[in-house]
């Protein structure tokens, strides 16, 4: 699978449908966790989205985009809004709300897909990176309101790739 | 936490160590051990018992879950061996070691050895262990069918060298080419190939061994069933029964 910049970014902004609704958290094994399915509306790439938070430690939480070609094998992470749950080696010594996105420079490394971070404050917790996350992958306005719904929810992040 | 304690640790990790009061009587240290994507490994310190707990208050789980689920027997059954033999021990997620104040810093260095084991567990999903069949196809035919001169990479029409087939075997007077198919683009080239050795070559066989023959789509499989000679549904019937048909061909 070869990622350019454009890919990318389509696969980010395109406008996205539910296809397999979110049930409610479950615990399981120290952790909380949701998952559905996407698709772009055009159909042309499917999603799975998940979200996870600590049982112990709730700000310890990740709410993820995957991307599943449909004519190859394979999975890859688009996107995950993170809580402050520990350093990472692009900010040494602090400790933020971040956002993990998929770029081309680690990948023509050999490296993990999503290891670029920006550092975010656009959310404070689980529920509220849920629904930046939801807004900001371009999720159809009528799906927010149907299977996440929170008030006013707007879209105050465009990415920028 | 014991000023003691933290600064012996900062003075065995050469001063790569940072501390945070995470809960009322749990610290987080930050330690410079980081995950592929570039976070770091959580590592919580608490004390029990008059014993230093190194736990990751369940975060690898949760980490490797974004990627890959430990949900059969056979998953379940190989993060209980990492946890075993790394000394480690988990309950509902939470993996944990015990230390004491001598142990401390080589029993931290063992707990993230062996949580970066757990975490590795994504290795194993599907689409990479399936990427290694022709790996797998080639450390056979070279181990177990030796003694029928397995030929790799062979160019059977010498002006075609776009038609290579896998490996050729030579079991007697005519040649066997057999090729590895996983996907659809190696089952179109495995069916031109043998369509093309028909026109050209007087006397061979040609054998098919799929990663797995139901993935395939119907018209490929009907495709391919019409240009070869003999199919092996999968790489495990192909060890199973590759000796007795090569057999067969003497």
């Amino acid at each position: 699978m070869t990622f350019t910049d454009e890919l990318i970014n389509k696969l980010l902004t395109c406008p996205k449908e539910v296809i397999q609704p979110p049930a409610k958290p479950k615990l399981e094994r120290g952790h909380y966790r949701i998952g559905f399915e996407l698709q772009s509306i055009d159909r042309e790439f499917f999603f799975k989205a998940f979200g996870r938070y600590n049982e112990a430690f709730p700000e310890n939480f990740s709410v993820g985009l995957v991307y599943n070609p449909k004519h190859e094998k394979g999975s890859y992470e688009i996107l995950r809004c993170n809580g402050p749950h520990g350093e990472h080696e692009m900010f040494p010594h602090h400790v933020y709300f971040h956002i993990h996105k998929i770029t081309t420079g680690p990948l023509a490394e050999g490296l993990k897909e999503d290891r670029f971070i920006e550092i975010t404050d656009k959310y404070s917790n689980f529920d509220d990176a849920l629904k930046f996350f939801v807004t900001s992958i371009n999720l159809k306005a009528e799906h927010i309101q149907k299977f996440f719904p929170a008030k006013n929810l707007q879209a105050e992040f465009k990415f920028k790739v | 936490m014991n000023q003691t304690i933290i600064e012996q640790l900062k003075l065995q990790f050469n001063g790569n160590l940072r501390t945070i009061e995470k809960r009322p009587g749990i610290w987080q240290l930050y330690l410079p051990y980081f995950h592929e994507d570039g976070d770091m490994i959580e590592v919580y310190l608490q004390q029990e018992q008059g014993k230093w707990k190194i736990s990751d208050y369940a975060m690898a789980i949760m980490r490797l879950s974004y990627s890959y689920e430990i949900d059969t027997e056979n998953k379940e059954k190989i993060f209980q061996k990492i946890i075993a033999e790394n000394g480690l021990k988990e309950e509902n997620g939470n993996i944990f070691i015990y230390a004491n104040d001598e142990n401390l810093y080589a029993t931290l260095l063992h707990f993230i050895q062996g949580v970066s084991k757990v975490t590795s567990m994504r290795y194993f999903r599907r689409e990479i262990i399936e990427s290694l069949f022709y790996e797998q196809l080639e450390e056979y035919i070279y181990s177990e069918l030796l003694n029928y001169k397995p030929q790799k990479n062979v160019t059977p029409i010498k002006e075609r060298d776009d038609l290579e087939a896998d490996y050729q075997f030579n079991p007697n007077g005519y040649p066997i080419f057999l090729f590895g198919v996983k996907d659809i683009p190696k089952a179109r080239l495995a069916t031109i190939c043998c369509l093309e050795y028909q026109q050209k070559l007087q006397k061979f066989r040609s054998y098919i061994v799929h990663e797995d023959f139901t993935k395939l789509p119907k018209n490929d499989i009907i495709r391919l069933t019409s240009a070869c000679d003999k199919q092996f549904v999968s790489l495990e019937g192909f060890q199973k029964n590759a000796k007795e048909s090569l057999e067969r061909e003497i």
